[in-house]
């Protein structure tokens, strides 16, 4: 292997530069050379965010390049994003839906990308073991709770058992659902009102929460609004039904309604 | 509850979240909707958070430089009389750089609805200093709070606008608190155009959580003391 450049794209805040920055150092601590950089851009507010790494023998010049040689897609939305940068002998990583794997391990939805570093640790020619420890290394740096540390091991070691025997699908970029961030609308009723939120709409700003008169609302962290943070949830038992929630919403995400 | 005029696949907005220009424009929109006007209007934009809009209606808009869009649009009607024209624009491209076409046409009494979004900064560019930032204010540009004696009092637009414009011409000030009240004296405003009276000009109080910093109770709590110091009301109306 002369140079290898690996393509990391994903939603913004999904963790996608972090997964970059792990494999930037345990490359550099496995002898190699490499460079990582980040797209720059608008992705703290929504969009598809890209890493650029490559991992090489021989001294690096330049930090981005057309075609990958691993690309890793991680979000529907990033299909459309990656076009331009694969060929024939672009080696393809599709982890859309792996998410879901993580329930049955018990794992938060937030270590998705440790995940996808676990799969993607197969397929690089580095010692699994200097990855574990940058990986601790950087999220004990963070100052965040032990537990969540070994969370995120915890998530690395699972990706990497799933790595060794990976379904045939995620090597194709055929995705049949929308890879627009369309979500199901959510609807809480009774027999006198209705009421309804757009979860790809809402931006959890949270002035419904503070507004609503009745303290009727709340966050509900289960389900991610635009850029993942939580959405707002109606406790449909306190709603009066006054619609207050719906005019102040910036994003025109809620619907209220009353039944006569 | 979406406008009509709004365009479905535009949503969710570029603006950031807990803007305070999703609210206004959904009073715009449904202002639109109810005097039927998408067809012969057209929306004005500046340099700023305001040109974020430039793809949510189904209603033409033009891109401006900044402080221009005032006098791009009383251009557009003296052009095209029978259209209805709304000059999007916020507090730095209105007060700062655009203040001499913007009183300019206020004295011309151009047959134009100018909507000035005031949230006390410059937004777009990372939370500046602007005319109408409150004394002792903490902004990217004057990090030990507003002083006064350097930089003058807060900028009372509508205020001096009213002096320089006649009986005919329409103006008020709302927040967006309470955006009935917003849409209301939109509507009145474009009425005002319609029925060929005079100029008009609506400023409304917003909210700017990303560069304030704040939550949503802080966002508020900010956003009232920004009500004591521009009392809310319509200062010339002519019914």
């Amino acid at each position: 292997m002369n140079n290898l450049k690996v393509l990391l794209s994903g939603e913004g805040g999904q963790g996608v530069q972090a997964i970059g920055q792990i494999l930037n150092e345990a490359a550099t601590k496995n002898g190699f050379e490499s460079i990582y950089l980040p797209n720059f851009g608008v992705e703290q507010r929504g969009g598809v965010s890209l890493a650029y790494v490559q991992i090489s023998r021989s001294p690096l010049t330049y930090p981005k390049f057309k075609i990958a040689d691993l690309l890793i897609v991680l979000c529907p939305r990033s299909i459309l994003r990656v076009k331009n940068y694969y060929n024939g002998r672009t080696k393809i990583l599709n982890l859309i839906g792996f998410e879901e794997k993580l329930k049955e391990h018990e794992l938060s939805y937030r270590t998705f990308n440790m995940l996808a570093l676990g799969i993607i640790s197969e397929f690089l020619p580095l010692e699994k073991e200097i990855i574990i420890e940058t990986l601790v290394k950087k999220f004990q740096a963070k100052k965040i709770l032990p537990e969540l540390v070994s969370q995120n091991k915890k998530a690395f070691l699972v990706g990497r058992v799933m790595g060794m025997r990976l379904p045939s699908r995620t090597h194709s970029l055929d995705y049949k659902g929308d890879t627009k961030n369309k979500r199901d609308k959510i609807t809480f009723e009774d027999d006198k009102k209705h009421w309804q939120i757009n979860p790809g709409h809402c931006k959890s700003c949270g002035i419904c929460v503070y507004r609503c008169p009745s303290k009727a609302l709340s966050f509900n962290p289960k389900i991610g609004g635009v850029y993942g943070m939580p959405t707002s949830t109606c406790d449909i038992k306190r709603c009066i039904g006054c619609g207050l929630c719906e005019r102040v919403c910036p994003e025109g995400a809620i619907e209220v309604k009353k039944k006569k | 509850m979406i406008p009509k005029c709004f365009k479905k696949e535009s949503l969710p907005t570029y603006f950031c979240p807990g803007c305070g220009y999703g609210i206004i424009l959904k009073a715009l929109g449904n202002v639109i909707d109810r005097l039927e006007i998408s067809q012969r209007s057209v929306i004005g934009l500046d340099i700023g958070c305001s040109l974020l809009a430039w793809d949510l209606f189904k209603v033409d808009t033009i891109q401006t430089h900044h402080g221009r869009t005032t006098p791009v649009m009383a251009g557009f009607k003296f052009a095209k009389p029978e259209s209805v024209v709304l000059a999007l624009t916020g507090d730095g491209g209105g007060y700062a750089i655009g203040l001499q076409a913007l009183l300019h046409s206020a004295h011309r009494n151009d047959l134009i609805t100018v909507i000035l979004v005031n949230n006390t900064l410059y937004g777009m560019t990372g939370g500046q200093m602007a005319p109408t930032t409150l004394p002792k204010e903490i902004t990217e540009t004057t990090p030990s709070g507003r002083n006064t004696k350097k930089t003058g009092l807060p900028f009372l637009g509508p205020e001096i606008i009213k002096i320089l414009t006649n009986k005919h011409a329409y103006i008020a000030r709302a927040s967006i608190r309470n955006p009935l009240k917003v849409e209301e004296y939109i509507e009145k405003a474009i009425k005002n155009q319609i029925h060929g009276k005079g100029f008009s000009f609506v400023e409304i109080l917003s909210v700017c959580p990303i560069n304030w910093k704040t939550d949503a109770k802080e966002t508020f709590d900010f956003l009232e003391k920004i009500e004591q110091a521009y009392p809310s009301g319509e200062l010339k109306s002519n019914e």
